[in-house]
């Protein structure tokens, strides 16, 4: 039961409180829509910048990338010509190494014109320089037309004192002038007619004989592209030594025998 | 300065390991063609490295390098096999008898030379060390 009359004039009031409070709903309902509209306005710019910030990273990480990319391939290209050139050093240290020993040889074979001095030298240059094992020095013997061995080194006694000029590999050498070096150096037997590497002593377009390696030392594989060089130019400075020390043999040998014939002469005018 | 003894009977090798010994800054070679040879040699001079070949007459390098690990005033001194003897057992023995490298002919300058210098360095901070504890 209302303790209040209900009159016409109380009734206007309550309509006019519950319109007034609908109104302040209302402009409260608004106020709040536009305080949620301007804040997802803000959200939605700061979402926009967002993007655009992640694209320019983005953009900027594909181009560090190629850049990561493109001097990876220059350290890859720079690394590759480092180490080309360190070959290439290497490569000169070892011709230069090969060259100063050819020069030491080279050196000691023409300090003397003594034959056998001459033949020692060599086979020490066969064994320290070259490394050779077992070897066998040939001087070709015009009168009997083979190969004599006029030193030999870690051959058994078997070993021929002569070969023929028939054939094999060390004929064909002597008659072309061209070296011989086997496909593999490791030879199991010694045979006086398959040497692992022969060369021939030659001078200019002479052939007087042939440098036979039949094994190498036990440390020593095989021969490398610098040894190749090292025994052709070795064999041409023996042969140039060996024909020397020859032509001073036989010169000291004329000059003996014109000294006791002048003698002779001189001691019968007497 | 760098003082070496070359105990070889070959004089070509001789020549050849002083010339790349003389690739060292400073290096001073001697040269002693056998064992005997070397012994006075060593008697007499101060050396930093010695290199000895095994094979040689009068007295070989493995009897060569026994005397001079047994002598009190030689007994550091770094020493270098040069040799054509290339086998295990014979590197063993090498190595045994006291010497502090071995190595193979035919030889290679920058390898002996490399082989020198890191001995020279390794005896070098050994001086030192023993300097600085009886100091």
């Amino acid at each position: 039961m209302d303790t209040e009359e209900r009159t016409p004039v109380n009734d206007g009031a309550e309509l006019l409180r519950i319109l007034q409070s609908g109104r302040e709903i209302a402009e409260r309902l608004i106020s709040e829509n536009e305080r949620l509209n301007n804040q997802v306005m803000s959200l939605q710019a700061d979402y926009d910048e967002r993007a655009r910030q992640i694209e320019s990273l983005t953009g900027r990480v594909g181009e560090l990338e190629q850049s990561t990319q493109e001097l990876q391939q220059r350290l890859g290209s720079a690394e590759r010509e480092v180490q080309s050139w360190i070959d290439r050093f290497n490569e000169s240290e070892k011709k230069n190494d090969t060259l100063a020993n050819l020069y030491l040889a080279s050196f000691q074979l023409h300090s003397t014109l003594d034959f056998d001095e001459v033949i020692s030298t060599l086979k020490e240059i066969l064994i320290n320089l070259v490394g050779a094992e077992s070897f066998s020095i040939m001087l070709t013997d015009d009168k009997r037309g083979d190969l004599v061995a006029i030193a030999t080194e870690g051959l058994a006694e078997s070993y021929p004192t002569r070969l023929s000029l028939d054939g094999g590999v060390v004929s064909e050498v002597v008659r072309n002038g061209e070296s011989f070096f086997a496909d593999s150096q490791r030879a199991t037997e010694i045979d006086p007619n398959r040497p692992i590497a022969c060369v021939p002593l030659m001078t200019k377009d002479e052939v007087i004989g042939a440098l036979c390696v039949y094994r190498l030392l036990m440390q020593k594989e095989s021969f490398s592209s610098v040894d190749y060089e090292l025994f052709s130019v070795l064999a041409r400075l023996a042969a140039t030594a060996i024909i020397s020390s020859r032509l001073y043999a036989q010169s000291e040998g004329t000059l003996s025998t014109i000294r006791s014939f002048i003698n002779r002469i001189r001691g019968k005018n007497a | 300065m760098p003082n070496f003894l070359v105990v070889e009977d070959s004089p070509i090798m001789r020549k050849v390991i002083a010339h790349a010994l003389k690739g060292i800054k400073d290096a001073h070679v001697v040269e002693a063609a056998d064992g005997v040879d070397g012994l006075k040699k060593m008697l007499v001079g101060r050396f930093d490295l010695i290199l000895i070949d095994i094979n040689m007459p009068l007295m070989d390098g493995l009897k060569l390098v026994y005397l001079v690990r047994k002598s009190a005033a030689m007994k550091d001194i770094p020493i270098v096999f040069v040799t054509t003897e290339g086998s295990e057992v014979d590197r063993d023995r090498g190595m045994r008898l006291g010497a502090n490298a071995y190595i193979t002919k035919p030889i290679y300058g920058p390898r002996l030379r490399e082989v020198v210098l890191k001995l020279l360095a390794e005896n070098s901070k050994q001086g030192v060390a023993e300097e600085s504890a009886s100091a």
